[in-house]
């Protein structure tokens, strides 16, 4: 197995041709926020948690440090979107609803100054949406040689889970 | 980032209960022979490696430690099918780690 996972990160698939899988991965909740506790603790935002209670619904709750205003806290309502297609390419998104669009300016101005900065490349944050571009998720990752064999991608949300669907079809 | 991945891996995987991994895998003949090869060298004695001549290299050392065979005796096996055809080795799957509610 680590040999055909090697194979797959240097780019070389020529062994492999024909084969045709569907990968669903559920990442759990407790996964997905010790990831995001991965960042630098000096940081103005006080908590950055995710959690997965309902089906296609992902509840992203975040405080931050404020000037003058003090701490602020926010619950936003993500719902996935988009699919990544080899060819036609398609970005992945977690679209907000309503939540950052009624928060201050100035909690949007330091999450776009600070969240952006530790985002990494790929993954951007603007009023209404985190948008995943796949494809340079992975060059910046150094894992672009697994993009040939990419055919499909996309997400999902279940109670307690983050889903990543992929189709992986090399030709 | 060890720290990190040691604890998903301590957790036996439990983060990514329900995975399921189904369709076609297809390997030619070249890559099944570089993992006969491989299986080979790993059945060897070291006092005997030297003279084999088709060397691959050791798997780097790693300080995280892992029990794939747990792994592979929780998974469930839907579908498990060998199969060949000129030049290629197929081997249809369906294999799934079980979700939390049926563990």
């Amino acid at each position: 197995m680590e040999i055909l996972l090697q194979r797959l990160r240097s780019g070389d698939l020529s062994g492999l041709t024909g084969t045709d899988l569907a990968l669903e991965l559920p990442l759990s909740e407790r996964l997905v926020n010790a990831a995001l506790d991965q960042r630098p603790a000096d940081g103005p935002l006080q908590r950055l948690s995710l959690s997965f209670l309902t089906n296609e619904v992902a509840s992203l709750t975040l405080a931050a440090r404020l000037p003058v205003i003090g701490t602020v806290e926010r619950r936003i309502d993500l719902h996935p979107r988009g699919e990544y297609q080899r060819g036609t390419g398609g970005l992945l998104y977690l679209e907000m609803t309503g939540g950052l669009k009624r928060v201050d300016r100035a909690l949007l101005k330091l999450l776009g100054g600070f969240v952006e900065k530790q985002l990494p490349p790929g993954i951007d944050l603007d009023a209404e949406r985190v948008t995943v571009d796949l494809p340079e998720l992975l060059r910046g990752q150094g894992q672009d040689a697994l993009l040939p064999a990419l055919a499909a991608a996309k997400l999902g949300v279940r109670p307690g889970q983050l889903i990543v669907f992929l189709h992986l079809k090399i030709d | 980032m060890d720290a990190f991945i040691q604890d998903i891996l301590d957790r036996e995987l439990d983060d990514f209960a329900g995975a399921r991994l189904a369709g076609k895998l297809s390997a030619s003949d070249a890559l099944v022979n570089e993992l006969l090869g491989l299986l080979r060298q790993q059945l060897t004695p070291d006092s005997e490696r030297n003279n084999m001549t088709n060397e691959v290299a050791a798997s780097p050392d790693t300080e995280i430690a892992f029990d794939l065979s747990r792994l592979i005796q929780r998974l469930r096996i839907n579908t498990l099918a060998y199969a060949t055809e000129a030049g290629r080795t197929t081997l249809e799957l369906d294999v799934q780690l079980p979700p939390r509610e049926s563990r």
